[in-house]
């Protein structure tokens, strides 16, 4: 029974090319290709013509999707050619290695096992460092002079294919890696090794058990030499597979698109590539004899694009350099570096800036590939697609901006699906400035990852369309929820998103919670979100009536509650309550309504004038009625003057200044009284008190920027202020009558007419 | 011969012998090694019976094999880069390792006229004799043309626009026309020019397109780890002290870590922990400088001190060296020497002796 082994590097494009020619020789009976047994039935789908890579085959636990592993293909990928080989032909193609249940299962006792072992960190496993690995082909890099492992296996094995001599290829990645195992040479994945390719032999014997006389054998070359004897091996592999763990986990398979980026990802097979848009150009034009040239064209193309100016010269002269460049290293066959060092020297000025392009467009190659609609999917993801589709959304890896007019039934469909994936947090578009004003105009950039149809899976049961899904995953997250901030916050993310359904049941969800709700802090979180919605949503055909409704009675309470909640507070909660008053002050700002201000302003007095107050906070309210122009400048310094007096505890006046100048110091260097009282005061601490105080002084003033404290010391240097401007406006000799006969002039230059 | 500073080829004559020796590579026309030979002279190492080659530049092996992978093409070679990272010194070794001969050299100033790099009349024979040959003065380039040898512009961007422009034809034709002898002289195999330009400097002319088009642009970097750097200083400055038959004990090594050390955390404008951000002097703080710094500091150990190379040897020139500012660059270095010499434990005799030199 011929069993034929051939070890490759995954997305290797020589491998893939000996693979082909291999296949052709030997005309097997049975291909088995490494990967996970879950994917046999996925791969038929390979050589549908929809099914266009790079794609990758995600197997997923059904029962938690974000346990998942995905196994990406690209056009060049021997595993891909070769299954594609075997279904043309109506060969039986099996996959061959660990389950992904027992995998998943592992790390699912793993983790568990952490979690009771965390009490005791620093036990003796700590102390002995973990072996550092060395890639084991590197050993043979570094005698024949190559910088690293990857170059040297590229020019001997993947770059120089030479035809009809793909025997001579695998005879000699098997010796080379049987010579590595038996040297002993520590691989990183070993344990996990042992038991894959226990498994490996298992699959092996069951398919020769089976009458199938002729195997072919696609697996990394790493494994080879470890499939070639799977007789002597039979009772140790039995004993080891039964070690592994028992597990009922459910594993669900399906293809998705990928990215080229992608593919350099390590997951599912274990290494990546880097330049999977440069494989892609040797897959297809390797074999040319001018395909360096073509390449040369392909980058001055893109700079020609991109308005660099590049002529043919550059492209001969490039070339030249390269093929110079090939023979001077002693190479047989122009290689990228050689190329991007000509594109560098010749078309670049020697710049590497020009070169990243060439990096994104052309050796990386942005590109997603397709899958059939046919495909077994879940409905939230055909949803999903159907709606991108009709709304025009491209699934693109690339960046792009769109600009959305919402008064545009498109553009507001668009930007509806948008904040709707938002919402199941799958984050495709990124909010940006819109550059023309109006709540009108919305701008995204949108970027789509291959994961994200992870997230869409993992979002499935929560409905089947994307509308439903979202409705029923915010009503369950606020039912949960007694946290009215979090239930604003659902508010606030389904107003664009248009849920109606689940707008109507927050807002009575809200409405209720506010007024069961002891939690005036609670409140006070719930308000600016609220506030902004009330202000910003009517773009969006929702009924606000009931928004505003809300708001009002939340402020209400707040105002009510307010004094109460701030009497007795330490130092730490008083800060924390600071703020909340901070943005209460901001969201009132924004209301617009006189009646309510007003209330504010006086919950605020209230707040100034009542005992048990903590400084922090009295200090605060101080700012604010002052900033709002409620209370005079004289009222302020005079409860300044007061709050700094001598018969305050000091740690009193320290929290009031605290409050008073949270933010800016700018005040004290404008306003000279308010200057000269707290000069006064800190001259007048005693030494004890001074050293109690100075951490409270050093954090109120080290928030200010640099500016403003370089300006305050140049003040405390000067002293006290005597108040010389005010006096010297004051003019015995003033004529009123003449200064008056200027004003009516000046009105008019200043456009000011007299009501 | 005492001469101050010897050609490369006459410096390394030895090395080069030996290398032609063990040549067996074929060589393009009229080169004297073959390009492997070449870049093996370039970057040293051992050759087959065991003859040592002294590295000429220490760096990355790829660019030097773009340099000479270019020269053997019909482009010219451009060396750009940071004043002080090793073009001129390249350009010379390269010409010295191909040609035999780096002495074919035009430098490029704001003055250089046309005549400088094609030809020109020597009127006294021109009055006498009318336009003849043996009338014509030959130019460096000229020569090489003839020759089929490397030719050497220094400062290519120094040169003027028009006169930058001459050089079109020589690069693209290979010929150089003299219409007023009704004759010309075309270049022989082997002929190619390297040219040097420093992106950094004030005053520059920009190449045109039509002439940056006959060049292969191999941009020289700053030394990337510090390993390499004080390698480099080391070298150099042991070597130059040869020359210069100064009598100091050879410098050490702590020595050059902390120059190179200042150097490279002023021109990165971060610690070399990564840690501290300072801001960068408006000096190039080259590589070369720091070889030269080091050499001061020997010169004064040397002449005035006990022989060692200490920090007070050294504070001068690099004082020197980082503030060309008088007033910009003192603040930076007063806050370099503040923040982070000052609190690095035993650089405390770096601190004083910066500290006594007054500004």
């Amino acid at each position: 029974m011929p069993l034929t082994i051939l070890g490759i590097r995954h997305h290797g494009v020589g491998s893939t090319q000996n693979v082909i020619e291999m296949l052709e020789q030997t005309q097997p009976d049975m291909v088995l290709v490494e990967g996970a047994p879950e994917l046999d039935s996925i791969i038929s789908w390979i050589g549908n013509e929809q099914l266009r890579p790079p794609v990758a085959v995600l197997g997923y636990n059904i029962d938690e999707p974000q346990q998942a592993t995905f196994y990406p293909f690209a056009e060049f990928s021997p595993e891909w050619q070769a299954i594609l080989y075997a279904n043309n032909r109506q060969i039986p193609v099996k996959m061959l290695d660990l389950p992904l249940a027992i995998g998943f299962q592992q790390n699912k006792n793993e983790k568990e096992s952490n979690i009771v072992e965390e009490p005791n960190p620093e036990d003796s496993e700590s102390i002995v460092p973990p072996p550092i690995h060395k890639d084991p082909i590197s050993y043979f890099a570094e005698i024949a002079g190559y910088e690293n492992s990857e170059l040297w296996w590229e020019h001997h094995f993947e770059h120089n294919y030479i035809s009809n001599s793909a025997k001579e290829h695998f005879d000699a990645v098997m010796l080379m890696m049987s010579e590595l195992r038996h040297a002993n040479i520590p691989s990183v994945l070993d344990e996990e090794n042992i038991a894959r390719e226990a498994y490996m032999r298992d699959i092996i014997r069951k398919t020769q058990n089976e009458l199938y006389s002729n195997i072919v054998v696609v697996c990394g070359a790493w494994h080879a030499p470890a499939l070639l004897d799977v007789d002597s091996t039979a009772k140790a592999d039995t004993k080891l597979l039964k070690s592994l763990p028992k597990t009922k986990i459910k594993v669900a398979t399906t293809w998705i698109p990928w990215t080229n980026q992608r593919l350099s990802m390590h997951s599912g097979y274990g290494a990546g590539i880097t330049s999977p848009g440069w494989y892609d150009f040797l897959w297809k034009k390797g074999k040319q004899k001018d395909f360096a040239i073509e390449w040369l064209s392909h980058v001055a193309r893109l700079f020609r694009k991109k308005q660099v100016d590049i002529s043919t010269a550059h492209v001969i002269e490039a070339f030249r350099l390269a093929e110079t460049l090939t023979s001077l290293r002693g190479l047989s066959r122009i290689g990228l570096l050689e190329l991007n060092e000509a594109t560098q020297t010749v078309m670049c000025m020697g710049d590497t800036v020009l070169l990243s392009l060439v990096k994104d467009k052309l050796i990386v190659a942005n590109r997603l590939g397709e899958v059939p609609d046919e495909l077994p999917k879940v409905p939230l993801q055909l949803d999903f697609e159907k709606l991108a589709k009709s709304n025009r959304l491209a699934l693109t890896a690339e960046k792009k901006d769109y600009e959305l007019d919402l008064r545009k039934e498109l553009d507001l469909n668009r930007s509806k699906m948008i904040h709707r994936l938002d919402i199941l947090e799958i984050n495709w578009g990124q909010k940006l400035y819109a550059r023309s004003k109006g709540t009108f105009k919305e701008a995204w950039t949108l970027a789509w990852k291959p994961e994200m149809y992870l997230s869409l899976i993992d979002k499935a049961v929560w409905g089947n369309t994307l509308e439903d899904a979202c409705t029923k995953y915010l009503i369950d997250t606020s039912q949960k929820s007694q946290n009215i901030g979090k239930i604003a916050n659902n508010i606030q993310k389904a107003i664009p998103a248009e849920l109606f359904v689940a707008i109507e049941f927050l807002l009575k969800k809200i409405d209720e919670v506010a007024t069961i709700s002891a939690d005036i802090l609670d409140l006070m979180t719930a308000l600016k979100p609220m506030v902004e919605v009330s202000r910003y949503g009517n773009v969006r055909k929702t009924d606000l009536g009931a928004i505003r409704q809300i708001v009002d009675s939340l402020l209400t309470r707040i105002c009510i509650g307010l004094p109460n909640t701030c009497y007795g507070l330490d130092d730490d909660n008083s800060r924390k309550v600071f703020e909340h008053i901070q943005q209460v002050n901001e969201a009132t700002r924004l209301i617009e309504n006189d009646e309510l201000t007003q209330l504010w302003f006086d919950t605020l007095k209230k707040l100034l004038n009542k005992e048990g107050i903590h400084s922090i906070i009295q200090g605060c309210t101080c700012r604010l009625l002052l900033d709002a122009q409620e209370m005079d400048t004289e009222e302020t310094a005079e409860r300044f003057a007061w709050a700094l007096s001598q018969g305050q505890e000091p740690s009193f006046s320290a929290g009031w200044l605290e409050g008073f100048l949270k933010g800016s110091g700018v005040i004290l260097i404008y306003d000279h009284v308010l200057w000269n009282i707290l000069y006064k005061w800190v001259a007048e601490l005693s030494q004890e008190y001074f050293t109690e105080l100075l951490p409270i002084l050093r954090r109120t003033f080290s928030h200010f920027v640099p500016n403003e404290r370089q300006q305050l010391g140049e003040k405390a240097k000067a002293g006290t202020i005597i108040q010389s401007q005010e006096l010297t406006t004051i003019n015995e000799n003033f004529n009123h009558q003449r200064a008056e006969s200027v004003l009516p002039m000046l009105e008019t230059l200043l456009g000011i007419t007299r009501l | 011969m005492n001469v101050l500073r010897q050609h490369a080829e006459e410096q390394f004559a030895h090395e080069l012998e030996e290398i032609t020796k063990q040549d067996k590579n074929t060589r393009p026309t009229s080169w004297n090694l073959s390009p492997q030979a070449v870049v093996q002279y370039l970057m040293g190492g051992k050759l087959p019976n065991g003859f040592e080659v002294s590295p000429k530049y220490i760096g990355n092996r790829r660019l030097m094999e773009i340099a000479v992978a270019t020269l053997t093409t019909d482009r010219a070679l451009l060396l750009y880069g940071l004043p002080g990272t090793a073009k001129s010194w390249v350009a010379e070794h390269l010409a010295a390792a191909i040609s035999g001969n780096s002495t074919l050299l035009v430098q490029g100033t704001a003055g250089t006229s046309e005549e400088a790099i094609r030809y020109g009349w020597n009127y006294a024979k021109l009055l006498a004799e009318g336009p003849s040959e043996n009338a014509l003065v030959t130019t460096p380039m000229m020569q090489a043309m003839r020759t089929g040898k490397i030719a050497r512009i220094e400062e290519l961007t120094r040169i003027t626009a028009d006169v930058q422009d001459t050089l079109i034809t020589i690069l693209s034709e290979k010929t150089l026309p003299i219409p007023e002898l009704n004759m010309e002289v075309q270049a022989v195999r082997g002929f190619n020019v390297i040219a040097t330009a420093n992106n950094r400097d004030k005053g520059v002319n920009e190449l045109s397109g039509a002439l940056k088009r006959r060049f292969n642009t191999v941009i020289l970097p700053v030394p990337e780890t510090m390993k390499e750097e004080i390698e480099i200083v080391q070298h150099r400055v042991s070597s130059l002290q040869k020359a210069l038959e100064l009598p100091a004990e050879a410098p050490a090594l702590k020595e050059i870590q902390r120059i190179v050390t200042i150097f490279r955390e002023l021109r990165a404008g971060v610690t070399a922990d990564g840690k501290t951000k300072i801001k960068t002097p408006s000096s190039t703080m080259s590589t070369a400088e720091a070889i030269s710094v080091v050499n001061s500091g020997l010169a004064l150990a040397a002449h005035f001190g006990d022989g060692r190379i200490n920090a007070e040897d050294l504070a001068a020139g690099l004082v020197g060296a980082v503030v060309k500012d008088p007033i910009q660059d003192k603040v930076v270095w007063n806050e370099y020497l503040e923040t982070v010499v000052k609190t690095r434990e035993d650089w405390k005799d770096v601190y004083r002796a910066c500290k006594e030199i007054v500004l």
